[in-house]
């Protein structure tokens, strides 16, 4: 059994509580998040993804219960200082990240992290150095303007700023939101070496495909519970537990699903195109064989 | 949708008062705060009070509520109160300490004004929350109407005002989203002094300039889109209409203001 990197223990957070406008977003979640592993949350809008992942950076405090994030645990009522040494361990990626960004130069955006961790301005330049790197920046953009890039260049400085602070959790909201498809597939190859490289990873996504082919864990959230914690592939086996949570599965399962209704079969359910064309192309073959 | 309950947003219990006809809702906040001015007495402030008191139980809003709303203005009614309290002089003296003292005709009217500020915060509450912010633009084109002779753009500046008061909440969740995503890069807003804080107000206010001009532009181009153009007459989809239950508010008011007057000289 894995080392969990967060715990949460029957945490409940509702907005505006004691007002008429009071709105319950986490009805008592239980659920853990294993050190080093590509976790996604999925769930219908205003299922409560947001809240959850906000109460794991701290920004938001739990209304009951507990959140252990690595030495810490966050409760109603933890102090100041506490949140603001988490910051140094979770890094939130938010959603439209290009939305934070303020400095004169890209260097200077991507240092603002570090420095507000108390790091020397030498230090600082060299993790925001090699945070750009890992985001494939060009060099020749460090001291260009952050409004002068293009919108899929700005989300990278601004994943890149999130970065140079070197979380142990790293929090992304819909990160691929609004980008063209190359431009999503470069940020999930990014969020999955960074997996690789021991990082847990929070994925915070609408598309079932990203959630097949990376996760590795998912939890549900419907209407602020818990429907599911489990592998992506017995979640995408239970079409009526998505039903429920208004979810589709990925393409290639529905497609898989179809079939298995006009009598092919699968061993294993398919979730990627890739698996589902090799496993097509496995049972045509077999089938002359046959003949 | 989850952001913060503030000063003046819009209650939806659908009470009387929310159904009357908006112009009349701003005459009547307008005028209240007129004679807020002509209370001298505790007589007229309790008549005042007893007033206020009634409209917000007709509208059917949480005391609880208003109390939220007031509660951030709170600050600015009290440093007020007691700048009056002491730098006003007459009646006996009770204490004295070089320049300032605090003299018996100044606790009155620092309580008095306590008071006014209080009314004056709290009537205009009444009105925003039992007012859509669609439904106060109107009221107040349809009111300044009359300046559109002199040529004064009456209808561009509603237009405007709606567009201000539809993209306060807006920008207050940016706000939020904003200051979240750079405490998240570790910053503090609640450390060190004034000069530092403000400092710190930077990372804020930079993104949301930023992204309110980009949305301002795409804004317009929306407009420009569905056909908007300033100065054209447009008709309205909703369009006011004064019920009788308008005259029965006018009356009341009529009522108040001359029962305040008769106070104000005994």
């Amino acid at each position: 059994m894995a080392q969990p990197a967060v715990v949460f223990q029957q945490v409940a957070y509702t907005y505006n509580a004691q007002t008429d406008f009071s709105n319950p977003a986490l009805k008592g979640i239980t659920a853990s998040i294993d050190k080093g592993s590509l976790t996604a949350i999925i769930g219908h809008t205003g299922s409560g993804k947001s809240t959850l992942t906000k109460l794991v950076d701290g920004l938001l405090l739990p209304e009951k219960g507990t959140i252990q994030v690595g030495n810490f645990t966050l409760t109603h009522d933890s102090s100041h200082e506490e949140l603001q040494k988490l910051h140094q361990q979770v890094g939130y990626v938010f959603q439209f990240p290009e939305k934070q960004l303020f400095s004169d130069t890209v260097l200077q955006d991507v240092e603002f992290g570090p420095l507000n961790l108390g790091k020397s301005a030498q230090e600082a330049q060299k993790l925001a150095l090699a945070a750009l790197e890992t985001v494939h920046l060009p060099e020749k953009f460090n001291e260009h303007s952050p409004f002068e890039l293009s919108g899929g260049q700005m989300r990278r400085v601004a994943i890149a700023g999130v970065l140079a602070m070197q979380p142990q959790i790293l929090i992304m909201d819909e990160p691929t939101a609004g980008l063209d498809p190359q431009g999503q597939t470069e940020i999930l190859e990014l969020a999955y070496s960074l997996h690789e490289q021991g990082i847990t990873v929070i994925l915070v996504s609408h598309q079932m495909e990203q959630v097949a082919t990376y996760a590795d864990a998912v939890l549900v959230l419907n209407q602020g519970n818990l429907v599911f914690n489990g592998t992506p592939r017995s979640l995408f086996s239970q079409p009526e537990l998505l039903k429920e949570a208004e979810l589709e599965p990925p393409l290639a399962t529905a497609f898989a699903q179809k079939l298995q209704h006009n009598d092919w079969h699968f061993e294993q359910l398919p979730l990627t195109v890739t698996s589902l064309s090799q496993s097509l192309i496995k049972q045509l073959q077999e089938e002359e064989h046959h003949e | 949708m989850n952001s913060k309950v503030f000063f003046g947003l819009y209650v939806p219990t659908n009470s009387i008062l929310h159904r009357l006809d908006p112009r009349m809702k701003i005459i009547g906040c307008f005028w209240y705060v007129v004679i807020v001015f002509f209370a001298n007495n505790l007589l007229t402030n309790v008549l005042l009070a007893l007033f206020l008191l009634f409209l917000m139980a007709m509208s059917r809003v949480s005391f609880k509520m208003y109390w939220q709303g007031i509660r951030t203005l709170m600050w600015i009614i009290l440093i007020t109160a007691a700048v009056q309290l002491l730098f006003s002089t007459g009646g006996y003296t009770l204490w004295q300490w070089h320049f300032l003292t605090i003299t018996s005709l100044g606790i009155i009217q620092s309580i008095y004004l306590i008071f006014r500020f209080a009314f004056i915060i709290t009537i205009s509450t009444v009105l925003t929350v039992t007012t859509t912010t669609l439904q106060l633009a109107a009221g107040i084109e349809s009111l300044l109407k009359p300046l559109s002779y002199l040529k004064v753009p009456v209808s561009q500046l509603a237009m405007m005002l709606s567009i201000a008061l539809r993209f306060i909440p807006t920008i207050m969740d940016e706000i939020q989203t904003i200051m979240d995503a750079q405490r998240a890069r570790g910053m503090d807003f609640s450390a060190g002094n004034l000069f530092q804080r403000a400092k710190r107000l930077v990372p804020v206010m930079i993104p949301l300039f930023v992204s309110s001009f980009k949305r301002a532009d795409d804004l317009a181009l929306a407009m420009e889109a569905r056909g908007y153009e300033p100065g054209a007459k447009r008709t309205a989809y909703r369009r006011l209409k004064w019920e009788k239950a308008n005259n029965w508010a006018l009356l009341v008011y009529i009522l108040l203001t001359v029962v305040l007057i008769v106070l104000r000289h005994l």
